[in-house]
């Protein structure tokens, strides 16, 4: 028995689920299917013998678009592990604190020595598992790579804060003398545990291993003597003619072959959403979509050897020389638990020179009163309630280090579907023949249901209402043709480009010529007389001039970076008032962000993007925000996801991030002065152990507090105006 | 005070049955999805299911 778990992107109603569950239901050892409407997936459970090819083609026929997820995608077993050793935690915590309420009022008014001790050994038992099985992961991780070689990080001073204070408890209890921290063990343990696995889950989420070059056809057409021959992708050879249907994805970079033309939908690299047309002998990139008809394609270059693959490998390494950078609480570890380990063999020798028998007494109260838990739990506390505050603002951090990054100064913001609004709309209609706009519009939308080129979007809102039913419909690149029914006198219409509806642009004196492929105008025509003449454009979105002020009065500086070409930037720029680089090609974008990182001093970058051409920049600016309109794949790349099309989140991000790092600084502080103040007092023997665990408790306390702070502090963008955003793309907090 | 020796492995007996019973609902999968549940109400689909 196993179970697959499949996402589904176009799986959105109970009716879907139906469909999928009735075609998965005629193969034989399905046990179950459960689906997750709000992640659209299925976790399938089924015999061994049915493989993910078999389901996954199995939904394919019923007519969706499943993806195989990866172990990442849902509960990973190390999740179920984790959420195990806290639930145990919590529960022998539970005990142990309420014995060691009893231990704690003796003190005070007095037990019987033989009742201390049974409550005691009572705690000591129900402490084991706590550290023989909850708390092993941070022995795991504090003893990585020992004896070979010590590596100090975050774990060590907690693995070494529970030994300790385990191990001296059991002395104690054995010896019938001195304290006990049994609870302080259990406790310290459950908190840690707990915030190990909040931090694992947020970024388990969403995380689609995925790569640019996975999503490459698998198979393509190969040309031998004159047929198309289907073969695997890894078996293709510079110098093969494949063959490239119209819709069809390039698999690798090559030449066109002979005279043939085609019309390529090249975004995915250059950004740019205009088509744009090749002649024969012109390179093509894997990657990139075939617009026109077939036309076949000389390989040059192995898939692996592609300019797609250069930049998946691009943005790969700058993620990973990020990710590579030492957190600070590693760093203050590193510095920290030498000095406190110095300090107790000190004191501990000190006390055996003057006066042994409060030695360990001593010794014990320096180890813990100086337990760095403080000191641990300063920076994940901190994070952690920057991410679910965020969260509640439609904002998911999937790196916490984007949270850590400071002098945040410039922001580069990608034009088309980040700072404009992603489908284009109508501006404006011009009737040019004897139909009224509202009747053109209504045809050319009848039309345009058909049709497959992202300008065609403009017409989407219209296709609820009813339209006639078109006859010989055929789609061409550039437009469609179809014919009304006979009932509404079984017109000859087109839809598309001036030139494929027969219409001279520059006859028509009103406006300057444009054509469908290098933007926005789409005509319609009967039978080569104009009727009509749509205006596009992508309109930017409601909230981008507040954001653009909400950034200058936060001191960062914003330029756009676009793949457009000039006069669609400018436009865009000139009406915000900024600065814009326009024709940047992926690398450019990368060389734009690296250049502005030595001017600015050193200042941090952010970049905001939406598009697969944003990969290796959204790698390399230091916090990188996808939209919320974006592949899977850009949301995987990117440090931090949108959940709403509002462009001002990307302004509570900023805000909540400053006061994390406020609230972290704040808490380090408090730890390190509650350490410098405690250790003295501890050395020579004027805290006694009681006194330093409740120290170290209340530090520990303290600073979780302090971070809990973040999560009532509501107006971050207090300019109302920010505010208004129409709640309509708002999506429930919580959800998702 | 007699009677916390009866008491103290009473609590222990019914930790380890509290732990066992929460480390089963893991390993079964019962904390897996707590989101589809709570979406079932929008399920119309009243057919008979074999399935669950």
């Amino acid at each position: 028995m196993s179970t697959t778990t499949l996402h589904i992107k176009d799986m959105h109603c109970s009716a879907c689920h139906h469909k999928i569950r009735q075609s998965l239901d005629a193969l034989t050892g399905i046990t179950s299917m459960q689906f997750n409407p709000v992640r659209r997936q299925v976790t399938v459970t089924h015999a061994d013998g049915v493989t993910p090819a078999e389901l996954l083609l199995q939904i394919e026929t019923s007519g969706f678009q499943p993806t195989l997820l990866n172990q990442t995608g849902q509960t990973s077993p190390g999740d179920r592990q984790m959420l195990k050793r806290l639930g145990v935690a919590g529960l022998a915590m539970m005990q142990v604190m309420m014995l060691q309420i009893a231990l704690y009022a003796g003190a005070f008014q007095g037990i019987q020595a033989e009742l201390a001790r049974l409550l005691e050994y009572a705690a000591m038992i129900f402490c084991i598992p706590v550290v023989s099985y909850c708390a092993v992961p941070f022995f795991r991780q504090a003893t990585r790579g020992w004896p070979r070689h010590l590596s100090i990080n975050m774990d060590t001073p907690i693995a070494l804060a529970i030994t300790i204070a385990f191990s001296a408890s059991v002395f104690n209890t054995w010896r019938g003398a001195g304290d006990t921290y049994y609870d302080s063990v259990a406790m310290f343990t459950f908190l840690m545990l707990g915030a190990r696995y909040i931090d694992q889950r947020l970024r388990g989420r969403l995380q689609l291993q995925n790569s640019l070059t996975a999503a490459l056809p698998r198979e393509v057409l190969r040309l031998q003597a004159g047929r198309k021959v289907p073969v695997d992708l890894n078996a293709v050879q510079a110098g093969d003619l494949l063959w490239i249907d119209q819709g069809a994805q390039i698999p690798t970079d090559g030449n066109i072959w002979e005279q043939a033309t085609a019309l390529l939908d090249e975004a995915l690299l250059s950004g740019e959403s205009a088509w744009v047309e090749r002649h024969g002998g012109a390179r093509v990139y894997a990657g990139t979509f075939n617009r026109g008809s077939g036309f076949t394609l000389r390989v040059t270059a192995l898939p692996q050897d592609s300019r797609l693959a250069a930049i998946d490998r691009l943005a790969d390494q700058a993620l990973a020389s990020k990710n590579g950078l030492a957190r600070l609480a590693d760093k203050v570890a590193r510095v920290f638990i030498p000095a406190i380990l110095a300090m107790a063999t000190l004191t501990c020798a000190g006390w055996l020179w003057v006066a042994p028998e409060q030695a360990l007494s001593a010794t014990l109260a320096v180890l813990v009163v100086s337990c760095p838990c403080a000191l641990s739990l300063a920076t994940p506390a901190a994070l952690t309630a920057g991410l679910i505050k965020l969260r509640q603002l439609g904002v998911m951090v999937k790196n916490p280090r984007a949270l850590e990054v400071d002098h945040l100064q410039q922001v580069f913001i990608d034009k088309t579907g980040t700072l404009t609004r992603p489908d284009p709309t109508i501006s404006n209609i011009q009737a040019l023949g004897n139909l009224t706009e509202a009747d053109c519009l209504h045809y050319a939308a009848a039309l345009q249901a058909y049709a497959t080129h992202p300008l065609a979007n403009a017409f989407k809102h219209l296709h609820q209402e009813p339209l006639p039913e078109l006859q010989d419909v055929t789609v061409h690149p550039e437009g469609v043709y179809g014919r009304l029914p006979q009932a509404e006198g079984g017109t000859a219409l087109r839809v598309g480009s001036a030139d494929f509806c027969g219409i001279n642009p520059t006859a028509d004196n009103s406006t300057p010529p444009q054509t469908l492929l290098n933007h926005k105008a789409v005509y319609l025509a009967a039978e080569g007389q104009p009727l009509a003449r749509f205006n596009l454009h992508n309109p930017l979105r409601e909230d981008a001039e507040a954001f653009v002020q909400g950034c200058r009065a936060r001191q960062l500086e914003v330029t756009i970076v676009s793949g457009d070409t000039d006069s669609q930037c400018q436009q865009a720029s000139a009406q915000l008032g900024l600065q814009a680089i326009s024709r940047s090609q992926p690398e450019d974008k990368t060389a734009t962000l690296r250049a502005a990182k030595v001017s600015a001093d050193n200042g941090a970058t952010l970049y905001v993007g939406d598009g697969l051409n944003d990969l290796p920049a959204l790698a390399t600016a230091d916090v990188s925000i996808a939209m919320l309109e974006t592949s899977d794949l850009v949301k995987s790349k990117a440090d931090v996801n949108l959940l709403s099309p509002r462009l001002t989140a990307i302004l509570e991000f900023v805000d909540v991030s400053r006061r994390c790092r406020q609230i972290i600084r704040q808490n380090l502080f408090w730890a390190f002065t509650y350490n410098l103040a405690a250790i003295p007092l501890a050395a020579f023997g004027f805290a006694p152990p009681w006194v330093a665990a409740l120290g170290m408790s209340s530090s520990s306390l303290l600073v979780m507090l302090n971070a809990c702070r973040m999560l009532g502090t509501v107006p971050l963008t207090n300019s109302p105006e920010l505010n208004n955003v129409p709640a309509s793309g708002q999506p429930q907090t919580g959800a998702g | 005070m007699e009677i916390l020796l009866l008491l103290l492995p009473l609590s222990a007996v019914l930790l380890g049955v509290a732990a066992w019973a929460f480390v089963w609902s893991v390993n079964h999968k019962q904390f897996d999805d707590l989101e589809r549940s709570a979406m079932n109400i929008f399920d119309d689909d009243d057919r008979e299911d074999p399935h669950e």
